[in-house]
């Protein structure tokens, strides 16, 4: 669930990068800022102190923003956040960004887990698929689950598609209670 | 007055009788008025007896009367007794005749009834008794459907569980791979 906050602030970046294609690519950036930033604790820590001035936080941003290759206007926004005080609210806005630009652009998220690492060709099919069923594309988000022992299991929309080996063993289970 | 004459008819007619008495002694025939005493006692017997039936025949005549009508009154009453008694005892019979008929009656009514009643309670027992037979059938249905759906369940959690660590086991990169093909294949074929 989309915090309320957050929409203003994806439906701002949307108008600022004018295209939906630029402002996914913003968002892909800014969830990989997300990820640095969940994986360190004291980054973590320095965004929620509250005590430490912006200042610090920003060269700090900057920092980082280079060294993942990050564009300038997505360093910018980010820059914005820690003036709102709000990076630690970065997660939901980049989810309310990716619902608007799947939105413009006719998309729909697709949740996979999969037995498996896919490799490429097979991510393909597999997009290939999803996007037949949904008829329109498909972005798709690949977990890789090794419970599932085989298959996957594919979260399409509001649609459930488990053709996994542990999805059949739990329906063989389930059909005979 | 008439009364009165014959009074004193007796009263003369026994006085002469005895005042012959001495007379008769001494002379062997006593006569009064000329004719022999005992003829004046035969008078004065007759006319006592005259007298006695005189004076005796109306309170007689009217005890007889009282008596005869109080006799026919009594018969009549003894014939209103008897024939009242015959009625009651006609009613009586008649009632006896009714009391038996209702006795009957009522005997074969209570047969029936009874009978009734029996049948009744037999045909009660008889469904209580098939009642308690069907849900002694239907528990112990119910028993053997659940010991098989346990069972069953059982057996088919223990085969899931032991083909699921089977597969853990055994399974290799080129089987994942031909069910991750053949999960695109099932996913391309199902409903959405």
């Amino acid at each position: 669930m989309i915090r309320r906050f957050a929409r203003p602030y994806a439906r701002a970046i949307m108008d600022v990068v004018k295209s939906p294609e630029k402002a996914n690519e913003i968002r892909h950036e800014l969830a990989r800022f997300e990820q640095a930033r969940k994986a360190s604790s004291d980054l973590q820590e320095l965004y929620a102190n509250p005590g430490i001035e912006n200042a610090p936080k920003l060269k700090v941003t900057q920092a980082l923003a280079q060294r993942l290759g990050l564009s300038e206007m997505s360093t910018k926004i980010l820059g914005i956040l820690i003036g709102n005080r709000r990076m630690n609210d970065l997660q939901p806005i980049v989810e309310a960004l990716a619902e608007m630009v799947r939105a413009e652009t006719g998309t729909v998220a697709a949740e996979v887990r999969t037995a498996k690492q896919l490799n490429d060709k097979e991510q393909a099919d597999l997009q290939r698929t999803l996007e037949k069923k949904a008829g329109r594309k498909v972005e798709m988000v690949l977990e890789t689950d090794p419970d599932l022992i085989g298959g996957f299991v594919a979260k399409l929309g509001s649609e459930v598609y488990d053709a996994s080996v542990l999805g059949k063993i739990d329906r063989f289970r389930e059909s005979l209670g | 007055m008439k009364i009165v004459a014959v009074v004193l008819l007796v009263i003369l007619v026994a006085a002469v009788a005895f005042a012959a008495e001495p007379a008769a002694e001494h002379e062997g025939g006593a006569k009064f008025l000329g004719l022999p005493t005992w003829i004046w006692k035969f008078v004065n017997m007759v006319a006592f007896l005259w007298f006695l039936v005189w004076a005796l025949k109306g309170p007689v005549k009217n005890a007889i009367a009282s008596r005869h009508e109080q006799v026919r009154r009594e018969a009549v009453e003894a014939k209103e007794r008897r024939e009242k008694s015959d009625k009651m005892a006609g009613e009586i019979s008649a009632r006896l005749a009714k009391l038996e008929e209702d006795v009957r009656t009522i005997r074969e009514r209570a047969q029936t009834e009874g009978e009734r009643q029996k049948r009744e309670m037999i045909a009660a027992a008889e469904a209580e008794a098939q009642k308690i037979l069907q849900g002694a059938r239907n528990e112990v249905d119910n028993q053997l459907k659940h010991a098989r759906k346990e069972l069953t369940e059982y057996a088919g959690e223990l085969a899931s569980e032991r083909a699921e660590q089977l597969l853990r086991d055994k399974i290799t990169d080129a089987d994942r791979e031909k069910l991750f093909r053949d999960s695109l294949t099932e996913i391309e074929g199902a409903r959405s």
